[in-house]
């Protein structure tokens, strides 16, 4: 085996050394993504994160007592939003209410944990893969990216998801250095609960699996190996159970419907732009660092693991080629696969490094560079988190809400399908398409008769809210018939509101 | 045992060769792009700065033209006064000359200056053994978003960061050879970079004394007489055109007002700002990586040498820290010395996939690299087409017949009265703007009276024109004074005329 040849990294002679920078970094990173904690969470994916909030809401709700029954009547109502993964991070935040009371942002600090947790896992999986060193610096980048920085406060469960799967492929890899049972075991359980937590953590995780079993350890050998078998049972079990309960129960086969978009696979645009949000959110450079490491890693201790990722990650685009473009934090687990990735290139520079730069005062300057570098992404982020400002949204659907009276009975073109009406105005409300979602239907080859959609949604509803005026220029067709047939029963700047129960006398 | 052999991305010369050549013709197509329409979206101020001294330059041999165009063109020309000796306006008018007054001429120059930079780049990398390498550090060359903007600018910055590569390739080729002919090549290039714009000593000056401190002993460095003839070289056009322009000429020393604010070095948001600027321009990871790849290079003179030059940089920036954070193109000097710290990095990963048996990995390195390549083209072109300023044209002709040609006015106006002048040819005064204001303030000039100020710089003139509707908006002093006072006689799409003739009793 390649004994590596960097004898004289910074923080293999001093072992203090690399312990208090990966725990300063850790606390740096969960300290970034506690400022501005309790900015309502409409910065990023603010329809998902208010999905959760809602849900865990209702959850809480079913304990509290000292409300009246109508509230907590509303409260689980409203939180009945309907299933896309199990509830797991709601079900950690609604317990935490029970202890704190209902805040928003408890959601944020969890997810945020979580993700500072993966850093840990991916410092000691890049460490083995190549140094300390570059362990470090991918940890700094997984930490301290802006995208990632942004996306990983969010309550939702995609922090935890890619934690879970840096801990699944930091055990994976233990494993094929060690082929103890332990590391199987713990591979299974982790995956397991990645793959339950959020099912799509499965192209990653899987990827990295097949990519060890069959490019290090053998698909015949494997084949014949019990802790290969453990593993993969440990890994689909959970998710299997849940999937074929959540089928029969819980309707979960409607979330199959509008995900795939073969069709895409033919445009070349839809490479390209694939590409343009990995350059927005990653890095162009990093990545093609990273993919150019792949070439450079060990081929029986560390490439296979690296493919299998990377085919993973590419067959995760293929199969959601619709979402990878317009929801960016499905580019969320690429992070750690960058990160992981960028391993051998960073080895091979700091062998390069140390061997031409022996001295104290190069590796000094190299420390204050990585600083400097860390000081940019860090003030970008936490401009960017301090500049967004979301504390007059509540009180604004309050009103709304006061308004509609909480009453069954409404439909609307507001922001988050009806999500920030249901969490500060206690509205619940049917969502009217967003023209996003009429080209989605389009695309899909579906057919929209507007009028009559229209027709069969507003029967027997009371008020049409419209506060996304935008959407609203956007579909003339409604615009037209709400206007030419209804009063407008209040109305600012702000929201217009459509009385559909007393509709105009036409002539 | 590290192969010290220049390393080539693919087996065969041609593809490589073939990958360069679309590198220059992508640099080259996308700084050609939308070719005719007007240079507003890059320092404007700048651009038609030159485009005046063009257009005089060429009316002044131009019998053809009518004779008030032609005294108004030379009179603008002479107005400009010296900044750095105009060589790319001189170019441009030669040019002009065959193919008639072409907006577009200048930018075309400045982008084939840029394009030969990217020349000195890989000679550079070749000379260092390190032609992967050289690559990679051309592709961010040419095509860094901001570097893409900037060289397609009629200012002299492009030849000037062209003429600081092909300078630093001097330097080094002459450290390697130490031959007459290489010292007296690097003294003559380095000579031109400074006297085309004098910035590039800071930058340049660093890389020189870094690389020949790299000799060692400073005794031998002293007695050796190509030292003396390099910096000989290099400091007498630049000397001479000081000379010219402080005594003969005597515009220069305008140049030297408003330039030095050293309270700003106390500031510590100054340097937030300085780095987030400068990162923001060239990329904070190729920053991190360049700055690595300093301490990669095998020899201590492209070290030092590249060492010298942030230095200059950072010192370039002390000197002029009021730019360094309003004025992003004052960074340009940097692009060439983040695009070779990248040579040894991208030398070292070119030579590893190389070195792989499959031709898979350089072809899937080079498509990579093409693909970023083609995202930010991608991003150029929708910046460059998604905006049309043409219809400017007719506004400003229109503006200038309405003003008349002969009349004597003072202006407010957002671009120092260019567009008035180079489209409308109407010429005028300037009356101060905020930015001019805070900008002497800054200075520890006492803003002056407004009523005194108003009529020592309207004495003499027919009107008052305004053409930029925030400025008239934020001087409410000036827009009560006018108002209460003189006579609005015509009122536009972004103009206000006042005659100062008509006061209002």
């Amino acid at each position: 085996m390649k004994n590596f040849s960097v004898k004289k990294i910074i923080f293999r002679e001093r072992p203090w050394v690399w312990k208090i920078s990966l725990l300063l970094a850790l606390l740096a990173g969960f300290g970034l993504r506690m400022i501005n904690l309790t900015n309502p969470p409409l910065d990023f994916a603010s329809t998902r994160q208010l999905f959760s909030a809602l849900k865990a809401r209702g959850m809480y709700y079913q304990y509290v007592t000292d409300v009246p029954a109508a509230t907590r009547q509303l409260a689980i109502s409203l939180g009945n939003v309907g299933i896309v993964e199990p509830p797991v991070l709601e079900t950690i935040v609604s317990q935490t209410y029970r202890l704190t009371g209902e805040y928003i942002w408890i959601g944020r600090i969890y997810s945020s944990l979580f993700w500072v947790l993966g850093g840990l896992a991916l410092f000691l999986l890049i460490r083995e893969f190549a140094s300390t060193s570059a362990a470090m610096i991918g940890t700094l980048f997984y930490l301290f990216v802006p995208f990632g920085v942004i996306a990983s406060r969010a309550f939702m469960p995609d922090p935890l998801m890619v934690a879970l799967i840096i801990f699944s492929l930091w055990a994976l890899f233990r494993w094929q250095n060690t082929s103890k049972w332990k590391w199987a075991i713990l591979f299974g359980i982790f995956a397991g609960t990645a793959l339950f937590i959020k099912n799509l953590s499965v192209f990653i995780i899987l990827g990295g699996f097949a990519g060890v079993i069959l490019g290090s350890k053998g698909l015949k050998r494997s084949i014949r190996d019990p802790q290969v078998w453990i593993m993969g049972v440990l890994m689909v079990l959970p998710v299997g159970i849940y999937t074929i309960y959540g089928i029969l129960r819980l309707n979960l086969d409607s979330q199959f419907a509008l995900r795939f978009f073969p069709n895409m696979w033919m445009d070349p645009a839809f490479f390209f732009r694939w590409a343009f949000i990995i350059n927005s959110n990653i890095g162009w450079t990093v990545t093609l660092i990273a993919i150019v490491s792949i070439f450079l890693a060990d081929p029986r201790r560390e490439r296979p693991l690296l493919i299998g990722m990377w085919i993973g990650y590419f067959i995760f685009g293929m199969a959601f080629s619709y979402y990878f473009y317009t929801h960016d934090y499905y580019q969320l687990s690429f992070i750690p696969v960058v990160a992981i990735s960028m391993a051998p290139s960073l080895r091979l520079l700091f062998e390069k490094f140390y061997e031409r730069s022996s001295g104290l005062f190069p590796r000094l300057v190299l420390v204050a560079v990585v600083l400097v570098g860390l000081a940019v992404p860090v003030w970008y982020s936490r401009d960017q988190i301090v500049n967004s400002n979301y504390r007059n949204e509540p009180p604004f659907w309050a009103e709304i809400g006061d308004l509609l009276g909480h009453s069954q009975g409404v439909i609307g073109l507001t922001e988050d399908y009806g999500y920030r009406l249901a969490y500060w105005g206690w509205q619940g409300s049917t969502a009217w398409f967003t023209s996003a979602d009429i080209n989605l239907r389009y695309l899909a080859g579906q057919n929209i008769d507007l009028a009559q959609k229209f027709a069969q949604d507003t029967a027997g509803k009371q008020y049409f809210l419209v506060t996304m005026f935008g959407e609203f220029d956007n579909q003339p067709i409604i615009k037209d018939l709400l206007n030419s047939h209804y009063h407008v029963l209040a109305q600012t700047d702000e929201y217009v509101i459509y009385d559909l129960q007393h509709p105009m006398v036409q002539p | 045992m590290e192969n010290k052999e220049s390393t080539n991305l693919f087996s065969k010369p041609w593809l490589t060769i073939g990958l360069v050549v679309v590198l220059f013709a992508g640099g080259l197509g996308i700084r050609l792009l939308d070719l005719t329409d007007l240079p507003n979206g890059f320092y404007m101020a700048r651009q038609y700065g030159s485009l005046l001294i063009a257009r005089g330059m060429y009316y002044a041999n131009l019998l053809t033209a009518p004779e008030w165009q032609r005294v108004f063109a030379v009179a603008q020309w002479k107005a400009r006064g010296l900044i750095e000796p105009p060589i790319m306006e001189s170019l441009t008018a030669l040019t002009y000359r065959f193919i008639g007054e072409q907006i577009w001429v200048g930018r075309v120059y400045a982008s084939l200056f840029w394009l030969a930079g990217g020349i000195a780049i890989l000679l550079l990398a070749k000379d260092l053994s390190m032609r992967g390498g050289g690559i990679i550090a051309l592709a961010y060359f040419l095509f860094l978003p901001f570097g893409m903007s900037a060289s397609q600018a009629f200012m002299p910055d492009s030849l000037m960061t062209a003429l600081i590569v092909w300078s630093l390739w001097s330097l080094y080729h002459w450290e390697m050879h130490r031959t007459w002919k290489s010292a007296i090549l690097a003294g003559i290039l380095t000579g031109i970079a400074i006297l085309v714009k004098s910035v590039a000593v800071f930058p340049l000056l660093g890389a020189a004394v870094g690389m020949v401190l790299s000799r060692g002993s400073l005794k031998k460095i002293l007695v050796d007489k190509k030292n003396w003839v390099v910096a000989g070289i290099t400091a007498i056009p630049t000397l001479i055109f000081y000379y010219y322009g402080l005594f003969i000429n005597g515009t220069l020393q305008d140049q030297f007002g408003l330039r030095f604010f050293p309270s700003l070095l106390k500031d510590p948001s100054f340097y937030v700002r300085w780095l987030f600027i400068a990162a923001g321009i060239v990329g904070i990871t190729a920053m991190l990586i360049s700055l690595a790849g300093i301490l990669l290079f095998r020899k201590n003179a492209a070290r030092l040498m590249l060492i010298g030059g942030w230095i200059g940089y950072i010192v370039f920036g002390f000197a002029f820290p009021y730019h360094f954070i309003t004025h992003e193109y004052y960074h340009l000097p940097l692009i060439p010395i983040i695009a070779i710290g990248l040579i040894p990095v991208g030398d070292l990963l070119i030579r590893q996939v190389t070195q792989q048996k499959s031709r898979l990995p350089s072809a899937m390195f080079a498509g990579l690299l093409l693909l970023g390549v083609a995202m930010n083209m991608w991003n150029e072109r929708n910046s460059l087409v998604s905006t049309d300023y043409r219809p400017e044209i007719p506004y400003w002709q229109d503006l200038g017949n309405l003003i008349g040609h002969d009349k004597n006015i003072i202006e407010l106006s957002g671009d120092y009265g260019y567009r008035l002048a180079y489209f409308g040819w109407v010429s005028g005064s300037l009356w101060a703007t905020n930015a001019d204001v805070a900008l002497r303030t800054l200075a520890g000039q006492t803003p002056p009276d407004f009523t005194s100020t108003f009529n020592e710089e309207t004495a003499g003139k027919d009107y008052f024109v305004i053409t930029s509707p925030p400025e008239w908006q934020n001087q409410p002093d000036l827009r009560n004074y006018l108002t209460a006072h003189y006579q609005l006689i015509d009122q536009g799409d972004g103009y206000w005329i006042f005659d100062l003739h008509q006061k209002i009793p």
